[in-house]
């Protein structure tokens, strides 16, 4: 260190001393200790979504048709891709039926509350209700066409011999050896990646889009791509465990359309118009266990909770929609959970919400100005006086005129801030 | 292990190592939290405060209960070979960074607006005397240093923390230590002239 150095960090020793915080006490400890482990209680007692997510992975696996295909002998790959848990006693039929001649492919209709795990060739693939998807295989070369639903597959190792590919509209998931899971619901193409590597491929060449998907991540193509991390909820070898579960019913052997269970969403909502709030609960929170890519849903069942004043259940279903949804719904339903959150006094979950909407480009412009008016009330309320009033005055100068300005001039005034 | 859960536990013997209260927090023992809080509440709002000079103590202090609440949760992690002042700093430029980013964002709405987000200390040029001046114009120089190599060299220069704590703290590599440092220095120098 050169004398120069040694003259810097004396002057930074120096500064230090400037901003050196004032000494503990033990009183003030004490009371710092019980603030920090009430904080810690009310985190962990508003944050269940994890649970409910796993719940909702667990009841998606609960009604299960297993159907296995005999598969022609694999030569021993050099390293295995994954570890397929052992078989468990299910059916088999007959390769054609995937395998049509002719045409080449095979329509496959799953309707809510079934599963199907079938091999193609040495791959694995399952569907879960409600799924339609096209089989296209010709020896190591495998298409599915997935118009609607979720697919995840356990593909054998292919090399320059063959593809697998899954197509989900303008998405294609072209696959080495991996295991994976693809969801196409409406607009969005969600893909999950538990082992290997995926790409990603949208949109007509020469400008074709292409995003490489390792193992552990997961990719939104919506409105807007989007990476995230695999959560353990999404279980792509969960879904594609063959063993049965208690529930199992095994259908017929050949895929076949079943009538819908349950009412639809549309018999909920109007269940929850017509006020019967606990008979539209209890059909909502069914549909999203066995259905929960229906955003819909998750949306009436947060109002349905909402109603019955379980404010903690409906922002647990906010959660999960904002989990699942991308762009102006995904922001309005943080926006919402930030509120009930400021209804329940967790203004601290409720500031971290409202501030990552600020910053969200794709928050309706219509929500910015309460929002903000949101902000200024969380600190205020964690006593941050001074962070509240820049907040409020804000407002009041952004949006003169509208309700959120009138109340932030009403909170300026009546705080005295 | 089993601990109980109770208030603070006068029988903890006051020369008790870091360790020991680590382990008693990792299977449940909350009581171990005071002694760690008040060996280490102010350490930790004081690098809070220096390595952002716009926060205010408030928030350094919020922070600190931040930090200490992943302390809690994390207690598991933690290994004994790791000092558990660089853990805590660790914990402590996470949260810091993350706070940063949202300030950020109010202070972008705001100064579209046209005017500076609250807190943020506004230029002065009444200098006292020349130490005043000198610690102005120092904090002017770390203000003006990307986060990151404003966060390496406090907790070198100030906290005292080697290269391979820092590394392990920031989960860098330690030559990435050497190098903020070497331009966090750098830009230091030439912005401080004489003064350095």
């Amino acid at each position: 260190m050169t004398d120069v150095d040694t003259r810097l960090d004396d002057a930074l020793e120096d500064w230090a001393t400037t901003r050196e915080a004032p000494p503990m006490t033990a009183e003030r400890s004490r009371a710092e200790v019980a603030a920090i482990l009430a904080r810690r209680d009310e985190r962990r007692r508003s944050r269940p979504v994890a649970l409910a997510l796993a719940g909702v992975a667990a009841a998606l696996l609960v009604a299960i048709g297993a159907i296995v295909l005999r598969a022609p002998p694999e030569p021993p790959a050099p390293e295995p891709v994954v570890q397929v848990p052992p078989r468990g006693p299910l059916p088999e039929i007959q390769p054609e039926i995937l395998y049509e001649e002719g045409t080449g492919t095979h329509g496959l209709e799953l309707a809510t509350s079934e599963r199907l795990v079938a091999a193609v060739g040495t791959d694995r693939i399952a569907l879960s209700g409600p799924s339609r998807v096209g089989v296209s295989a010709r020896g190591r070369e495998t298409t599915l066409d997935l118009a609607e639903g979720l697919v995840a597959a356990e593909v054998a190792s292919r090399g320059d011999d063959g593809f697998f590919r899954v197509r989900a509209g303008a998405v294609d998931v072209v696959v080495v050896g991996t295991r994976f899971a693809v969801e196409r619901t409406g607009g969005v193409v969600f893909v999950s990646v538990e082992e290997g590597t995926v790409q990603v491929e949208m949109g007509a060449l020469p400008t074709r889009e292409r995003w490489t998907v390792e193992a552990g991540e997961t990719l939104t193509v919506g409105a807007r791509v989007l990476r995230g991390s695999l959560d353990a909820a999404d279980g792509v070898a969960l879904l594609l465990r063959p063993e049965p579960m208690p529930e199992l019913e095994v259908p017929t052997p050949a895929p076949r359309l079943l009538p819908p269970a349950g009412p639809t969403v549309s018999d909920l909502r109007s269940l929850l118009l017509a006020g019967e709030l606990d008979a539209a609960e209890a059909g909502l929170a069914d549909h999203v266990a066995r259905r929960p890519l229906d955003l819909d849903a998750w949306s009436l069942l947060a109002t349905a909770r909402r109603k019955q004043g379980d404010r903690p259940g409906a922002i647990d279903a906010l959660d999960a929609l904002a989990a699942r949804s991308v762009g102006g719904t995904a922001s309005r339903a943080r926006y919402e959970a930030a509120a009930l959150h400021q209804q329940l006094g967790h203004h601290q979950e409720a500031l971290a919400l409202l501030e990552g909407l600020v910053a969200d480009p794709s928050l309706p412009e219509a929500l910015l100005p309460d929002t903000l008016l949101r902000s200024g009330q969380a600190h205020l309320a964690l006593g941050r006086r001074s962070e509240a009033r820049a907040l409020f005055e804000l407002v009041v100068r952004r949006f003169p005129g509208t309700a959120p300005a009138n109340a932030a001039s009403q909170l300026i005034q009546n705080e005295t801030l | 292990m089993t601990v109980q859960m109770t208030e603070p536990a006068a029988d903890l013997p006051s020369d008790i190592s870091d360790a020991a209260l680590m382990q008693r927090l990792a299977a449940g023992d909350t009581s171990a939290l005071g002694p760690l809080h008040r060996r280490y509440a102010r350490m930790v709002t004081s690098f809070l405060l220096r390595i952002d000079p716009d926060r205010g103590l408030e928030q350094a202090e919020d922070l600190t209960q931040e930090v200490f609440v992943t302390l809690l949760d994390t207690a598991d992690r933690y290994q004994d070979q790791q000092r558990l002042k660089s853990w805590l700093c660790g914990i402590a430029v996470r949260k810091a960074r993350t706070a940063r980013r949202n300030r950020w964002t109010r202070m972008r709405l705001l100064t579209r607006e046209g005017r500076r987000a609250p807190g943020m200390a506004a230029p002065t040029d009444s200098g006292a005397d020349d130490r005043l001046a000198a610690r102005r114009a120092i904090a002017a120089a770390l203000g003006e240093l990307p986060p990151k190599q404003r966060e390496v060299i406090v907790l070198h220069a100030i906290e005292g923390l080697s290269g391979e704590e820092i590394a392990a703290a920031l989960g860098i590599k330690a030559n990435a230590v050497w190098v903020r440092l070497h331009r966090a220095r750098k830009r230091l120098r030439d912005r401080l002239g004489d003064l350095a």
